[in-house]
């Protein structure tokens, strides 16, 4: 269990426990009451006499009459105490709770409503984290990266809800441990499987249904979790006696599995995996599938009551293919990929109750296919096209100390320090003056692991809490973060085909500094909690393209990119009432965010394409009683800036168009509200098989939100209009969830 | 080839979501007005030339045409021609006719303000029509309706390629229901140096006389038509790359390119 609260009765002596379910306390030898707690479970006391070292293996139960009470497994003045700032942590309770698209209950979704990351609209699972782009996130799940963490091009994520114990986002304060993007880290971390009993849990959608198994495999010793989703829409059509609709596909999977292993008091291990592929068919002529697969295996070692380890292999890939075929001629298929695979070893370290250190090193080795292109049948006027590959070894090293000076002061510093390089098999063009095609010198072959360019640097991560009295303190924070792969895309929308390349001789490092301030109070013996952050993010060696890029299958992609500078600053404004029968959060970001980058926009500044002055949310959960719960939230965002034409002109036939600096003009505000309506019905309580029904409306009051705006030619006068695209609504959805 | 991938996300997205559009009112940017220019000569043909000005996009205004321009063609054997005013801000030449071994200037005089411009002329790529595809009924779909297409056979040259394709039906250029934006352009980058049963994007009904012209073109002027496709075809940037200006090969800013090409023409007519 992770963040249960240990004190020692009569002393202000006290601990929680961390990630690992450990906690260590040092005390004068004596004899102790020691209380745990953890919400949702019964209290212990246990009387300790200490003459020497001892260790304590405490198993909790689940509290009998108020089985219903969210386990949050946060101390409750956490928000205060914790040094952590910037930090949001959201439970799968939280997550399913909320009104849903489809009623497909999304953590992704969950996450944008948290100050500091910008409304994303609809159709859009990406992170827009203080300022940093979609791809300035590193994403985890069991600690292997994602990286594409959306389905259906974004409408979904691939995180199903029912696999999730927790998600939690750092916009800035990122441990040391973690690195290699530049905005944010959102760890998810899957349930680990009952030990004791075999459950299942599920719930069948409109579009989805999903299943969760888990058990033990030796009591109190082992366990397995497997759960997989699966959409349907697809199924329908194969309703239909018309074979050009039947014919079609379009669904998407994933499947979590874990087991978990408790060899002995001093050692687990876990294996943890994730499979997920989306599939598109159209009739014979259009074809695509791509998804994202991870696993992670972790060995847990106690060395002694101070010192813990972590082992972890991890691996992660992502694939994308596509076939298109029109009369045989034009026929082909193009495919492009990334692999990473890590090894980690970290070690905890708790000398005495003021410090806890972390520290540890990682290497890893990624392999990036940025596209394959050939043809698929006899005829095929295409021929193949395949760029070369690129490589790139990794190796990191970090230490880090939380340290308590005093009851007031804690300080956590760290500092990390990566190397990178990008190595062979790979071909590399040299150029005369500036980089463009016309000036391509020679052309470079790199043998396998021979070092094409090596990059690297420190990274220090500090934070600070003065607690001003038990209810308000003062955080401050400065990071710097390194990003050394670099995601090829000026779309907006995260798209499977786009590939990432690594750091080498064209692409420099990206850079983070940022220095946040907050101010943290609890109210009501912490029944709310409420914060306020001022942040200023400067970011070097971001990537833009020029004018009409050529991304696809480019062998010199560094002729399409640009690279300077991007800097975002912001006011978040948060409250959260945490307990009671109304809880939620109001959270308010006023925020800018703009590049300039020498070759774009003439050199001159300009905003990011998710700049937003303004982003509201409010989420509000009431249960009225244990039958009947209701569930809302709010999103306000002022519009996005986008580019569209200033002038047209007419061209052999066609409507041209001038267009004035980048994204000149902004979209309309983006507004929306949901209701979700939960029955939980009351016979539940007696019966092994308990079922709860879950409406939801998405939309509304049915707002018309741009997910994009075109140019189009008005096909009766010819006339010149705009024409935003929208998701239809309100969107209703209805869900049964079980568990048995 | 990038707007076919590009397709497959569009349609995926519009069977996904069933969206909705409606037309909207934004207050756009203004930008100072530009002259604009296409120019265009052919192997064995005078060159032609079309002066316009650029307007305010929402504005229903036609674009206002340019009749008092000069236009000078010259070529490097130092001949000079004036080009004549034919209307409609278009102007013709009728002295030097397109030669595949010459360089040509282009001058344009045109309200106080001077553009020039160089190209060469790329020789035709020859190619026949060998017959024509039947798509029936089921196997019609949005994308390949019923009818026939006819099919091409073709030998490219090696090395880098640049072309353009026209479509007529019956002598008139072959634009069907929503499909004005569709530009028809290629270069040689994944395309095997041997066409077989390359397709027309439209399809053809029995007894019309299906008509296709080839020009191949300079990358200048790909690239003019490349960017203008993308502007044509563009999603807002939500998938791809977000619209921008397009390239030219004048000087001072004007718009539009200065076309060299060389064009072959074949034509079938559909029989059952």
């Amino acid at each position: 269990m992770i963040g249960a609260i240990i004190t020692v009765k009569g002393t202000d002596q006290g601990a929680v426990t961390n990630e690992y379910g450990f906690f260590s306390l040092t005390l004068p030898e004596g004899t102790y009451t020691i209380v745990i707690s953890y919400l949702g479970f019964n209290k212990i006391e246990k009387e300790v006499q200490l003459t020497e070292n001892v260790r304590l293996p405490i198993e909790m139960e689940e509290e009998t009459e108020n089985i219903e009470v969210i386990v949050t497994g946060e101390r409750e003045d956490k928000n205060v105490t914790d040094t952590k700032m910037s930090a949001q942590t959201l439970t799968a309770e939280q997550i399913k709770k909320l009104p849903a698209l489809f009623g497909e209950v999304d953590v992704i979704k969950n996450i944008q409503t948290l100050p500091g990351v910008a409304i994303a609209g609809e159709g859009n699972t990406g992170l827009y984290v203080r300022g940093g782009g979609s791809d300035q996130n590193l994403i985890l799940i069991d600690e292997a990266p994602v990286f594409n963490a959306s389905h259906l091009l974004g409408i979904f994520s691939v995180f199903n809800s029912d696999a999730l114990k927790s998600a939690e986002l750092y916009k800035a304060g990122i441990p040391a441990q973690h690195g290699g993007r530049l905005s944010s880290l959102l760890d998810i971390r899957t349930r680990d499987g009952n030990m004791k009993k075999y459950s299942a849990t599920g719930g069948i959608g409109l579009i989805s249904s999903r299943l969760t198994l888990e058990g033990p495999i030796q009591k109190d010793k082992s366990s397995f979790l497997i759960s997989g989703r699966r959409t349907y829409a697809d199924l329908f059509l194969k309703l239909s006696p018309d074979p050009k609709t039947n014919n079609n596909q379009l669904y998407f999977y994933d499947v979590n599995a874990k087991l978990n292993f408790k060899l002995n008091d001093n050692n687990r291990v876990f294996f943890a995996g994730y499979f997920g592929r989306d599939l598109f068919k159209f009739q014979d002529n259009f074809k695509m599938g791509w998804g994202n697969g991870t696993g992670t295996f972790r060995w847990n070692h106690i060395f002694n009551d101070r010192v813990f380890s972590n082992t972890t292999l991890i691996y992660s890939s992502f694939n994308y293919s596509q076939d298109i075929n029109f009369g045989g001629a034009q026929a082909f298929n193009y495919s492009t990929g990334l692999s990473e695979t890590t090894l980690k070893q970290d070690f905890s370290y708790y000398p005495n109750t003021s410090h806890d250190v972390t520290f540890g090193i990682a290497g890893s080795y990624r392999n990036y296919k940025p596209g394959t292109f050939k043809p698929t049948t006899d005829n095929s006027i295409f021929k193949e096209t395949k760029l070369p590959d690129y490589n790139s070894i990794e190796g990191a090293l970090y230490l880090s100390d939380k340290y308590k000076i005093n009851h007031r002061i804690t300080v956590e510093a760290g500092l990390r320090y990566v190397l990178f390089a990008t190595v062979g098999p790979g071909t590399a063009y040299t150029y005369d003056g500036e980089i463009k095609k016309e000036n391509i010198r020679d052309t470079v072959q790199y043998s396998s692991f021979q070092n094409v360019q090596t990059h690297g640097g420190l990274e220090p991560r500090l934070s600070g809490r003065y607690l001003i009295d038990d209810k308000s303190s003062l955080k401050v924070s400065y990071n710097r973060n390194y990003q050394y792969i670099h995601l090829i895309s000026n779309a907006l929308s995260p798209l499977p085909f786009n590939m990432w390349v690594p750091s080498n001789q064209y692409f420099k490092p990206a850079i983070a500094d940022q220095i946040a301030a907050g101010y943290f109070r609890n109210f009501k013996e912490n029944k709310f909690e409420a914060s306020g952050e001022i942040y200023y993010k400067n970011m070097t060696n971001v990537l833009d393209y020029i004018d009409n890029a050529d991304l696809l299958l480019n062998p010199q992609i560094e002729t399409q990119v640009k690279s300077g500078r991007a800097w975002s600053y912001g006011l978040e404004l948060y409250l959260k009432k945490n307990t009671g029968k109304t809880t939620g959060w109001v959270s308010y970001t006023w925020s800018k965010t703009q590049r300039q980058i020498p070759g774009i926009n003439n050199g001159e500044t300009y905003y990011a394409s998710y700049d937003r002055r303004h982003n509201f949310n409010l989420v509000v959960l009431h249960e009225f009683n244990d039958k009947y719960s209701l569930s809302g939230n709010f999103v306000y965002g002022t519009g996005r800036p986008v580019g569209l034409p200033g002038a047209r002109f007419e061209y052999d036939g066609y409507v041209g168009a001038v267009y004035p600096e980048r994204n000149s003009v902004r979209l309309q505000a983006y507004h929306r509200m949901d209701l979700s309506f939960t029955i939980t019905p009351r016979k539940n309580k007696t019966r092994k098989w308990k079922g709860t029904w879950n409406f939801s409306i998405y939309n509304v009051y049915a707002s018309k939100n741009p997910w994009t705006v075109l140019t189009t030619t008005n096909p009766d006068t010819k006339n010149q209009e705009l024409t935003m695209i929208y998701f239809p609504a309100p969107i209703p959805s209805v869900t049964y969830n079980f568990t048995f | 080839m990038k707007n076919i991938i590009k397709l497959g996300l569009v349609i995926m997205t519009v069977t996904v979501t069933a969206s909705c559009t409606q037309t909207i009112d934004l207050k756009l940017k203004d930008v100072p007005e530009r002259t604009v220019i296409q120019a265009e000569i052919l192997k064995d043909s005078f060159v032609t030339v079309r002066v316009t000005k650029t307007a305010p996009y929402l504005q229903n205004s036609p674009t206002p045409v340019i009749a008092s321009a000069t236009i000078v063609l010259s070529d490097d054997l130092g001949n000079t021609e004036i080009l004549n005013y034919t209307g409609d801000g278009k102007y013709k030449g009728n002295t030097i006719v397109g030669n595949t071994s010459r360089i040509y200037t282009l001058t344009v005089d045109a309200e106080g303000k001077q553009y020039s411009a160089i190209t060469t002329i790329p020789d035709a790529v020859p190619f026949v029509i060998t017959g024509r595809n039947y798509v029936s009924e089921e196997e019609a779909n949005n994308f390949h309706k019923e009818g026939y297409y006819p099919t091409i056979q073709a030998s490219l040259p090696s090395g880098d390629t640049y072309y353009l394709f026209k479509y007529y039906k019956n002598d008139t250029l072959y634009v069907p229901e929503g499909a004005q934006d569709d530009i028809f352009i290629s270069d040689s980058k994944f395309i095997g140096t041997e066409i077989d049963g390359y397709e027309t994007p439209y399809e053809y009904e029995v007894g019309d006389v299906a008509r296709i012209d080839i020009y191949r073109i300079t990358k200048e002027a790909f690239n003019f038509y490349n960017e203008l496709s993308l502007q044509l075809n563009n999603d807002g940037g939500f998938f791809s790359t977000p619209p921008a200006n397009t390239s030219t090969n004048f000087s001072n800013g004007a718009v539009g390119v200065f076309m060299g090409a060389g064009r072959h023409t074949e034509s079938l007519t559909i029989v059952p």
